[in-house]
């Protein structure tokens, strides 16, 4: 028996799958070479890979990276610490050598290290910037002056963050790949080895991060959305 | 209140109010275009009896319907699959006709009834694996086997 859906022309297979969420397109993209090539190449994965900002902030971030939240006192809480979903990247020498998407289970209350449902393995979107600037929010708050977002590697969250300060212009924002190895880079000269990653309880656990053997680090970004920062949040992550 | 009749592809005709059938903008440009209301069945060469009187049946309910918000850009409106409850009933439908209502939807340019059907199939889409997904729509996996392997090996990794 044919498939009903076959019936569809193309316009109306882009817009269903325009309509599923991140996740779903992934594995939708596994079922079929139509929807494969529909999402990969219709932009449809693209475009859903960047976060409409709310309101009054200028910047699409893109998705893979971590959610927004919003931070009326410019804290983080334990309680709404957002990492449902995000990126975790494995670093060798210095170089992220691959990276994949992950969504976390809802139904585990684990927030490290479970990651159960990792997607796509593909290592395009490294490559895709950083974040992209809607045509029509440039002018929004900015008048002329060239606007810079400052990335903030926060080691150490909760205790004390060392802090550095990369300024790029919204025209040429970084890919996902050139943030995450200055992370690295940085992290390396700074802390030579030596890092504390926080587990769920409010304390640090201290452990070495051997760059050279490789490790696996899974980031989000957290935007505070008074201060246009974009804060890059770095945790070590063990499979078992 | 002035009624036209529409014709099906299989020759059917059917006597519906004009206000309902303006519903599909193509029938309202059409009347728009004649001027006055005809006495001839105007004639849907697409769609057939019963899955015109599914379309005509959804029209009726939402014969007065405000027109749809202006802001269809805004990602909030993008992104929602969220469907009343009436439309969810109505779309409860085997899946031939379930396709039948959408492409008869964006045959008459019934954008609202459109958007139920789209959303319908997305929702049957969410949550599902890629073997779920194919087996709900009776889609063939016609991925080579390099691509399958490909594909099966990331899905080992994320299952460790």
């Amino acid at each position: 028996m044919a498939s009903p859906i076959a019936l569809l022309p193309i316009e109306l297979h882009i817009t269903i799958l325009s309509l599923l969420t991140f996740a779903d397109q992934i594995r939708a993209s596994q079922t079929c070479t139509l929807w494969q090539t529909l999402l990969n190449e219709a932009k449809i994965l693209e475009d859903s890979r960047y976060q409409i900002p709310p309101p009054f902030f200028v910047l699409q971030i893109h998705k893979l990276l971590g959610l927004f939240t919003h931070r009326p006192n410019g804290q983080i809480s334990m309680d709404d610490r957002p990492v449902p979903s995000g990126l975790v990247f494995r670093v060798e020498n210095q170089k992220l050598v691959e990276g994949f998407y992950y969504q976390e289970n809802e139904n585990d209350e684990s927030i490290d290290g479970n990651f159960t449902n990792l997607f796509s393995k593909s290592t395009n979107f490294l490559d895709e910037p950083l974040f992209k600037v809607p045509a029509e929010c440039l002018t929004i708050n900015h008048d002329n002056e060239n606007v810079s977002i400052n990335l903030y590697s926060k080691k150490k969250m909760f205790i004390f963050c060392t802090e550095w300060v990369k300024t790029y212009n919204l025209h040429a924002p970084p890919t996902v790949k050139e943030l995450l190895e200055t992370i690295i880079n940085e992290a390396h000269d700074e802390l030579e080895g030596d890092w504390g990653v926080y587990s769920d309880e409010p304390e640090m656990i201290p452990c070495g991060l051997d760059f050279e053997k490789g490790c696996w680090l899974a980031v989000h970004i957290v935007t505070d959305l008074r201060a246009g920062d974009i804060d890059v949040c770095l945790r070590r992550v063990e499979f078992s | 209140m002035s009624q036209i009749i529409l014709l099906s592809s299989d020759n059917v005709e059917m006597k519906v109010d004009k206000e309902v059938a303006e519903r599909s903008i193509l029938i309202k440009n059409m009347l728009e275009d004649v001027g006055e209301t005809p006495d001839q069945a105007i004639p849907i060469p697409n769609v057939n009896e019963g899955v015109l009187r599914k379309v005509i049946e959804w029209c009726e309910h939402h014969r007065n319907d405000p027109p749809p918000p202006a802001d269809e850009d805004s990602d909030s409106r993008k992104k929602s699959t969220d469907i009343e409850e009436w439309d969810q009933k109505f779309m409860q439908v085997d899946q031939e006709m379930l396709f039948e209502i959408i492409l008869a939807a964006n045959y008459l340019d019934i954008k609202p009834l459109l958007d139920v059907g789209c959303k319908t199939v997305a929702n049957m889409i969410k949550g599902k694996s890629p073997e779920e997904i194919r087996k709900t729509f009776n889609i063939q996996n016609d991925f080579t086997p390099e691509e399958e392997d490909q594909i099966r090996r990331e899905n080992e990794w994320a299952e460790e």
